[in-house]
């Protein structure tokens, strides 16, 4: 649905990085069909899967360690023209303020919060309508993950579709419309945020206890 | 001094010549991970259409910017042929696959052309020079200056300025997240490929104007010392490569400077077992750029 967030738990291994790398069209799917706007984009290669208009913040954020931010944030437009790049890069600006203070160092320089921001800004750069974010908090101290949850937030207010992929089942949970909850590449449970937050199957599915099927 | 001033200049010239070779095989290899062995054969390309195209009466003015021209579209069409079926291959068979490259370029060359080498009949103001003080300046040490100068500053601008340039630095440091920038894997080989043979086709012209000839292995001394000066300044990245081949040529200059006559003829081996040297020192060479294998997905 378009405007909702929609979050993807799992533990270790479950399967959240592959899925949205297929969504991207960095590996084929074992089987099935991925549908954006109507459309079956299995086979597509990522390029023009950012053109459709879904971008992804990788795990790991790998933002460009030895490009400027500004020159990351450039480059997360890819060869689109001028008035897209600066109508693009004001709202970034608007969002991470810092980026632009930053603009001049190397990205590899930055703390990994503001590397995240980083990587979120980037992608937003191509103008999607459906924003792949995958484990953002991860190894960011609370405080951070406070501020990458709210932005978030502020992404989906925006109108941006969020398919969130996280460890952190509560915080995901909490902003969530939809959650999935994968075990071993299977969807094992689905549902509305607030009743998967009731649910203690999630726990254990994420914990892998194991859910009986 | 003047024997200094002297040796200078050729170290100049030399590396000069060695950095653009370098550059060329660094910047494949920066993108894609592979070192392309078949990076002289640009040069002999380039080479041999200088002998074409003077043969047709063409001026100099037309066969330099032709000769360049003719590098590039070889070096595009090795990648479209031979090394674009190739990309989910291992990196090993990218690698063999570019050394087949180069011996069938030779094979053909000598089976269509002949194996004798052919004469370039570069302009006069080549083999033209002029003194200061007591030190002899050849025009073409003057024109290798200031060309590989200009060369080098604008792929410098290029790779900084442009669009595509921030393209190219992107995919050398992280090729699958350039992709997910919404930029074209091929447009940015091919982009690759295509300034690796704009250097080898300048290089060419200097390379090949000292002996005026052009034979089907011309290619093999520009891809060693390209290959070695890339290797030198650190595989990969971009500034060691031209730093690489400042070095080398340093290397070169200086043994046969120091070296008595009679070790003359081993100066080669000599320089290169100073680069083994500095490469146990330095194993990820002088400017360490990470492994692009490594990270080719």
């Amino acid at each position: 649905m378009p405007g909702e967030i929609v979050t993807i738990l799992g533990a270790n291994g479950a399967g959240k990085t592959t899925c949205l790398n297929a969504v991207m069209g960095l590996i084929p799917p074992a089987e099935g069909h991925i549908f954006f706007e109507g459309e079956n984009i299995v086979g597509r290669s990522p390029e023009s899967i950012v053109d459709l208009g879904i971008a992804l913040s990788p795990e790991g954020r790998r933002v460009f360690g030895k490009l400027t931010v500004e020159e990351n944030l450039r480059i997360g437009a890819g060869l689109k023209g001028q008035s897209h790049v600066r109508e693009r890069h004001a709202e970034v600006i608007d969002l991470f303020p810092v980026l632009e203070r930053k603009g001049d160092q190397f990205a590899g320089l930055l703390s990994g919060g503001e590397q995240q921001m980083l990587a979120i800004g980037r992608a937003l750069m191509s103008g999607p309508r459906l924003l792949l974010l995958d484990e953002p908090s991860l190894g960011l101290a609370p405080i951070v993950v406070s501020t990458v949850f709210e932005l978030i937030e502020r992404l989906r207010d925006r109108g941006i579709t969020i398919a969130l992929v996280e460890q952190n089942v509560d915080r995901a949970l909490k902003i969530a419309n939809r959650g999935y909850v994968l075990s071993t590449g299977r969807i094992q449970l689905s549902g509305e945020a607030h009743e998967l937050r009731e649910n203690s199957a999630v726990e254990e599915a994420y914990l892998g206890l194991g859910v009986a099927t | 001094m003047t024997e200094v001033a002297q040796q200078v200049i050729n170290w100049l010239t030399l590396g000069g010549i060695y950095a653009l070779l370098a550059l060329g095989i660094a910047m494949v290899f920066s993108v894609l991970g592979l070192i392309n062995f078949a990076h002289g054969e640009l040069v002999t390309i380039s080479g041999y259409s200088m002998v074409a195209l003077s043969a047709l009466g063409v001026p100099w003015a037309l066969i330099i910017p032709l000769s360049i021209v003719a590098a590039m579209v070889a070096a595009v069409l090795m990648e479209r042929v031979v090394f674009r079926p190739l990309r989910k291959a291992p990196v090993s068979a990218l690698l063999l696959a570019s050394l087949a490259l180069s011996i069938v370029i030779q094979n053909i060359l000598l089976l269509f052309v002949g194996a004798r080498s052919k004469a370039i009949p570069f302009p006069a103001w080549t083999n033209s020079n002029f003194h200061v003080g007591g030190v002899v300046v050849q025009w073409l040490d003057v024109a290798t200056w200031v060309v590989t100068a200009a060369v080098l500053w604008a792929v410098i601008l290029f790779l900084k300025r442009s669009v595509r340039g921030l393209a190219l630095r992107a995919a050398a440091e992280d090729f699958q997240t350039t992709r997910l920038m919404g930029i074209r894997a091929d447009g940015v080989i091919r982009g690759a490929f295509a300034v690796s043979g704009l250097l080898a086709g300048v290089a060419a012209f200097f390379f090949l104007a000292t002996a005026s000839l052009v034979g089907p292995d011309s290619g093999f001394i520009p891809l060693l010392n390209g290959f070695i000066a890339a290797v030198i300044g650190g595989l990969g990245s971009l500034s060691g490569a031209v730093l690489g081949g400042f070095v080398l040529a340093g290397l070169d200059v200086f043994f046969q400077l120091v070296l008595p006559d009679s070790l003359l003829p081993f100066s080669e081996a000599i320089v290169f077992g100073f680069v083994i040297l500095v490469l146990l020192v330095r194993p990820n060479g002088l400017m360490a750029a990470r492994s692009v294998a490594a990270e080719r997905a």
